[in-house]
């Protein structure tokens, strides 16, 4: 017996050398992400950390936070993870945010491992850059809606989602988010300037030093979103009343915005596939509204996306819903996404004939 | 040591040890019972039948899912075993079509509109997030199944040898039988949110096949079922804190190294 403990032992001792290895390989400490920071100086300890949920958020405060000294931008997830729904914090992301002085997420249900964080530490100060928007359906509620809805009467006149504007207004401030909503705000150029409003108060609230210089960076960046905002409002008198099928829940607010008509909206950022029921269902509502057009991620293999198109004989169109970038993306990589998602948009309507 | 301070300065570092130091020597003295009454197929769907524990909870509203999947867990044990006494086909048939159905099942509720990433979680665990009340919980059960062992061990190893033998000793076989499985549903549906699906199998199993590899007799066994699941418990939370990876995976891979080191050297360590 006690020479088998010795030999476990040295079981223990090699597998042990072996991992302290691995980890003195891996640079002698907590192996980084492609973490960005608007400030690079200094240790992150002495500064202000901000730590944003994911890619949208972190592009947007990293805009408000350029150039303020003393003050770093970290992203908990990497910034080509995309949409974060099923996303689980590791480590260094439990130490981030045990270090953070505010903690800024998109809200309304994207980030579900947001009880995690709020239960690891009480005094955590957090702000949702949705707070006070409001959203549209989740994709399966659409469909649900197209399912009930009656043809005979589909004028063009079932275009407009529940809780959204589709006159281009100003969304309705007072309605409150709720949970199983689409957060996928950012596509609309008007709901992001109230994100990016949220954003700047809560940045003036927890680091009042550098007030002025957010509220700058803010009119600033607001001003550019607001020019994106203006050109799509020019594409919006062609794109009006114009069937669409999307593949991506981001997709609906930009739709919504040009006045498109939504025929049915599949997200794909699920873990489930699309089943043979809603795929036949794309293909009848494309066919008894003479739809063309179907926008989809770019670069996501989409089977689904193809076949409808085979079927209908319309055409997939490659869009940026602006859920991840490469690492180290520009500051105007938004603006840059969008203004894309229009050339590709205006595309699209000449093909279609409109 | 200072390593040492790093990796303990945060509460759920903290958290997660003390749940670590729980669950390893529970797992190590459980695979062990589980590997010799070949159980292994048993636990692993058990562990699946944790998709339709929570989706019962989801749709009848219960506020802690952990609730309904424990109670889920017994019922399913229950059943399967009084299906498995009836002889009626194979062992691993019975058990292979009690693990599909209940995965299907709970991925088809789960998955209602699209909604399935909200649950995706229980997949791999996260002991990260794990809160002292919870920790508390497992303490309860580590006491009770040491409870169980010292009333029970040596009519579940005299089952374990040859159950008509057992019988015959006027061991009653259906009722071990039964108490054991309920205490396996249990311990599996209480540690499944931490540990997750996919993996916890193989805690439960690699510590004590990697003992058996070694050992010569039962306390040999569970000594060093025990050192091996705590061992590759402790050291997987440190590496994943310092290589920011998953916790449960880690360990997984350390218990596989070290099963397969003992698998190739037991010949030698048999002979001396």
């Amino acid at each position: 017996m006690k020479k088998k403990l010795v030999y476990l032992c040295c079981i223990f001792l090699i597998v042990g050398a072996v991992s302290a290895g691995a980890v003195g390989l891996a640079g002698n400490g907590v192996v980084g992400k492609d973490a960005g920071k608007s400030d690079t100086s200094g240790d992150v300890s002495e500064e202000f950390l901000v730590v944003t949920s994911f890619y949208p958020v972190y592009l947007l405060t990293c805009n408000l936070a350029d150039g303020v000294p003393g003050v770093t931008v970290r992203n908990l997830t990497e910034s080509h993870a995309g949409c974060i729904h099923d996303y689980q914090l590791t480590t260094e992301d439990m130490r981030l945010l045990s270090e953070a002085d505010l903690f800024i997420l998109n809200g309304g249900g994207m980030e579900a491992f947001i009880e995690q964080a709020a239960g690891l530490r009480a005094d955590l100060t957090m702000a949702e850059a949705s707070e006070g928007i409001s959203f549209t359906d989740t994709a399966s509620e659409h469909s649900h809606d197209h399912e009930e809805h009656d043809h005979a009467q589909a004028g063009g006149e079932d275009g407009a989602q529940s809780g959204v504007s589709g006159n281009g207004e100003n969304p309705e401030m007072e309605h409150s988010h709720s949970e199983e909503g689409n957060a996928h705000v950012w596509t609309d150029p008007e709901r992001y300037l109230m994100q990016l409003s949220n954003v700047t108060e809560a940045l003036c609230e927890a680091d009042p030093a550098n007030e002025e210089r957010y509220r700058e960076n803010a009119k600033h960046y607001g001003d550019e979103v607001w020019l994106v905002g203006a050109e799509l409002a020019q594409l919006r008198e062609r794109a009006e009343g114009v069937p669409v099928v999307l593949f991506h829940d981001a997709f609906v607010y930009l739709a919504d915005t040009l006045g498109m008509e939504i025929l049915h909206t599949a997200s794909l950022d699920e873990d489930t596939t699309i089943s043979a029921g809603e795929l036949a269902e794309m293909i009848e509502e494309m066919r008894y509204h003479g739809g063309y057009m179907i926008w989809e991620e770019n670069d996501v293999n989409n089977p689904a996306g193809e076949r409808l198109a085979e079927e209908v004989e319309g055409h997939i169109y490659e869009l940026n819903p602006l859920t991840s970038g490469t690492s180290g993306a520009s500051l105007s990589a938004y603006i840059d996404g969008m203004r894309q998602n229009i050339a590709v948009i205006k595309e699209a309507l000449t093909d279609a004939g409109y | 040591m200072q390593w040492i301070s790093e990796f303990l300065k945060y509460d759920f570092m903290k958290n997660a040890l003390a749940a670590i130091l729980i669950i390893t020597p529970l797992f190590g003295i459980l695979g062990t019972m589980i590997v010799n009454n070949k159980l292994a197929f048993f636990s692993d769907a058990l562990g699946h039948s944790a998709f339709t524990g929570m989706a019962l909870g989801v749709i009848l509203g219960v506020s802690d899912t952990g609730i309904s999947m424990v109670v889920f867990g017994i019922l399913f044990a229950l059943l399967l075993n009084y299906i498995r006494s009836r002889n009626t086909l194979s062992n691993d048939t019975v058990i292979s079509v009690f693990s599909s159905v209940s995965t299907a099942i709970g991925l088809v509720i789960l998955s209602r509109g699209g909604n399935f990433s909200k649950y995706s979680q229980i997949l791999v665990g996260d002991i990260l997030s794990i809160r002292p009340s919870e920790i508390v919980s497992l303490l309860v059960i580590l006491i009770i199944t040491i409870l169980f062992w010292a009333v029970a061990f040596n009519k579940l190893l005299a089952m374990s040898v040859n159950v008509s033998l057992a019988k015959s000793k006027g061991i009653p076989v259906r009722r071990l039988e039964t108490v054991f499985s309920v205490l396996i549903a249990i311990i599996v549906m209480l540690s499944i949110r931490w540990i997750g699906i996919l993996i916890i199998n193989a805690l439960l199993i690699l510590p004590a096949a990697s003992a058996r590899n070694i050992a010569s007799n039962m306390r040999e066994y569970h000594l060093f079922s025990v050192l091996i699941a705590v061992f590759s418990g402790v050291l997987g939370l440190v590496i994943s804190y310092f290589l920011n990876t998953a916790a449960g995976p880690t360990i997984v891979i350390l218990s596989g190294t070290i099963f397969f080191i003992t698998l190739l050297t037991r010949g030698i360590v048999k002979q001396s």
